[in-house]
């Protein structure tokens, strides 16, 4: 089932084709606010140098975040849009998910880590050898300080071995430095979401049947808008 | 190229000589997000609206007094797609059926655009037709097209709205020269910024109207600003200054305010402005008729006075759109695409969404 992976959560616009063999090619790029003028020239990019054309599709699957906001809207709308023009199955999957499957083959904890900002970071915590990586993550995707999660980690097991990947970790560098817990990095190649893993991801979900309704595929902000935030404050 | 169904040509009113073996006919479908109206429009050759389906945010911000960026993108977001399945479903269209697919692509808010645009050349791509980029503000120009089809060449335009002033003056209906425009806020920024300040509540334009009418517009001797000047630009971010000094000043004098008459004195003054600058350039082209476009132009006092005196002193019909154009739809920009189809001016899929694209 030839599968179209997308994820734009990050600054990475990644792009990935999988069938039943594995990943048939990717294009990850970095690029700053760049995705909604790259996504489409590199989508054909990716289609025609692996011989394909976008009617061959036969499903797709889109990271929905939790990331930036405007760039969650663009994949998620591509997305969306294939699906309903080309009238396509269609798996939602976190983008924690996709990260946290670049370290998979550890019995580590994972730990994937995407910039927040205002000192914060996304993330989820996942444990365990067995079974596909959405099972495998121990608690719901949140922004929580860098701080507040190495507190978690030595309440969590203050021996264990714990795997960091994800834009955040080269920013928060020095504070995962001395914490006291036996704490690993990423390489470079681990760092990034990938459009491959996406589209393998999609095509394991395809394959086992699963069909999420793409009018019902939202990011997940895990945040109300500021301005909702203000109100309430205000209006309770 | 296609055919048209039965009930799109019934959705046209039977308005145009159709020919079933007609297989020139243009199909676009066209889509607007640029603020906080999600639409999606299938128009045939340029000016037969075949569906505009508008959903409207207007509710979701008005607690807020003003549109929001994020809760609009948002919101976009969750109605593109079903707002694009009404409009071909009441056009009687399938995807097939489409000859290229257009968005705007600015001015407006980056996030909202983003959603409209990404969508718009996601069908383009996926479908193998043109995509075609338009400014919201050119669309608001078309709308009048749509609305008047007896429009006559050479055409002056002042276009206003909550994003833009302008003065347009087209030889042709096909192209156009820009005479003048704001030089800070636009008028209907003005509007929803003294509307807040007076307390009468989002969107301003309206709430402005409405109260204006129980008030003097003479009341107050607010400034017109560039009036006599010898340019075709504007100015309202000094009139809007005016009207909070005023407003302060009363309040330190603990005197009254009497808000229909600030409100309609305010828009005189918007009035007097806009109207002067027509007048003038209907001196020195030789206009036939006159547009009055973009969300100011549903405003009835403008409209009244100005075909007033364009009509009395010129003997010059002023054209506006239909309401349903006046606001922001995407059956305008299908319109406006058209004629950059007829001319293959086709964009491309990398094309950016720019927040303060100018005409």
């Amino acid at each position: 089932m030839l599968t179209l992976g997308i994820d734009t959560s990050t600054e990475i616009c990644a792009l990935g084709l999988a069938d039943e063999e594995g990943i048939l090619g990717e294009v990850n790029l970095r690029l700053i606010h760049r995705h909604g003028e790259e996504l489409h020239s590199n989508l054909d990019y990716l289609l025609s140098s692996t011989g394909k054309r976008i009617e061959d599709l036969e499903g797709l699957c889109i990271g929905t975040g939790p990331g930036s906001f405007t760039g969650l809207r663009i994949g998620l709308t591509a997305a969306r849009t294939l699906a309903q023009v080309l009238d396509l199955p269609i798996v939602a999957v976190s983008s924690l998910d996709a990260l946290a499957y670049n370290l998979s083959d550890t019995e580590a904890w994972l730990l994937p880590v995407i910039d927040a900002r205002r000192e914060r970071v996304y993330t989820a915590i996942y444990k365990g050898w067995a079974g596909d990586i959405q099972s495998r993550r121990t608690n719901d995707p949140s922004a929580v300080s860098i701080e507040d999660l190495l507190e978690e980690l030595k309440g969590l097991d203050p021996e264990g071995v714990f795997y960091f990947a994800g834009n955040a970790v080269h920013q928060y560098h020095s504070q995962l430095a001395d914490t006291g817990l036996d704490i690993r990095l990423a390489t470079a190649d681990k760092n990034i979401i990938r459009g491959g893993v996406l589209a393998a991801l999609g095509q394991y979900y395809l394959a086992q049947g699963r069909r999420d309704n793409y009018l019902e595929i939202t990011p997940d902000y895990l945040k109300k808008p500021q301005a909702e935030v203000n109100w309430q404050k205000i209006h309770g | 190229m296609t055919w048209i169904s039965w009930e799109a040509y019934k959705n046209m009113g039977g308005e145009i000589e159709w020919n079933k073996e007609d297989s020139e006919g243009v199909i676009i479908l066209a889509i607007e997000t640029s603020c906080d109206e999600t639409s999606a429009a299938v128009v045939y050759n340029g000016l037969h609206v075949l569906s505009n389906v508008v959903s409207s945010q207007i509710e979701l911000h008005k607690k807020y007094g003003g549109v929001v960026p994020e809760i609009a993108s948002r919101k976009h977001l969750e109605l593109i797609n079903p707002v694009i399945s009404e409009a071909l479903h009441q056009a009687g269209m399938d995807f097939s059926d489409l000859d290229a697919v257009a968005a705007t692509y600015g001015p407006g808010l980056v996030g909202s655009l983003l959603v409209g645009l990404t969508a718009a050349k996601t069908l383009a791509h996926a479908l193998n037709i043109p995509f075609i980029g338009v400014n919201h503000i050119v669309g608001h120009i078309y709308a009048n097209f749509i609305s008047n089809k007896d429009i006559e060449a050479p055409v002056l335009c002042l276009t206003v709205s909550g994003g833009h002033s302008d003065l347009l003056y087209f030889e042709e209906l096909g192209s156009y020269r820009l005479l003048g425009s704001t030089r800070d806020d636009a008028a209907g920024e003005a509007f929803d910024k003294v509307a807040r300040v007076l307390g009468l509540g989002y969107p301003g334009g309206p709430a402005i109207e409405k109260i204006s009418r129980e008030g003097n517009p003479a009341a107050i001797d607010f400034p017109r600003p560039f009036i006599d000047e010898d340019t075709y630009d504007f100015s309202f971010s000094g009139l809007k200054t005016a009207v909070l000094n005023y407003l302060n000043t009363q309040k330190q004098r603990q005197a009254e305010i009497n808000v229909p008459d600030v409100a309609a004195s305010f828009q005189q003054a918007v009035i007097d402005v806009l109207t002067s600058k027509v007048l003038k350039a209907v001196e020195n082209y030789p206009v036939k008729s006159v547009i009055l476009s973009g969300g100011v132009s549903a405003n009835r006092a403008l409209k009244e006075q100005l075909a007033r005196r364009l009509e009395g002193e010129y003997q010059l019909p002023l054209y506006t759109p239909e309401l349903e154009y006046c606001t922001d739809n995407a059956a305008m920009i299908g319109s406006a695409a058209y004629y950059k189809y007829l001319k293959g001016e086709f964009s491309p899929l990398t094309l950016a969404a720019r927040a303060n694209l100018k005409l």
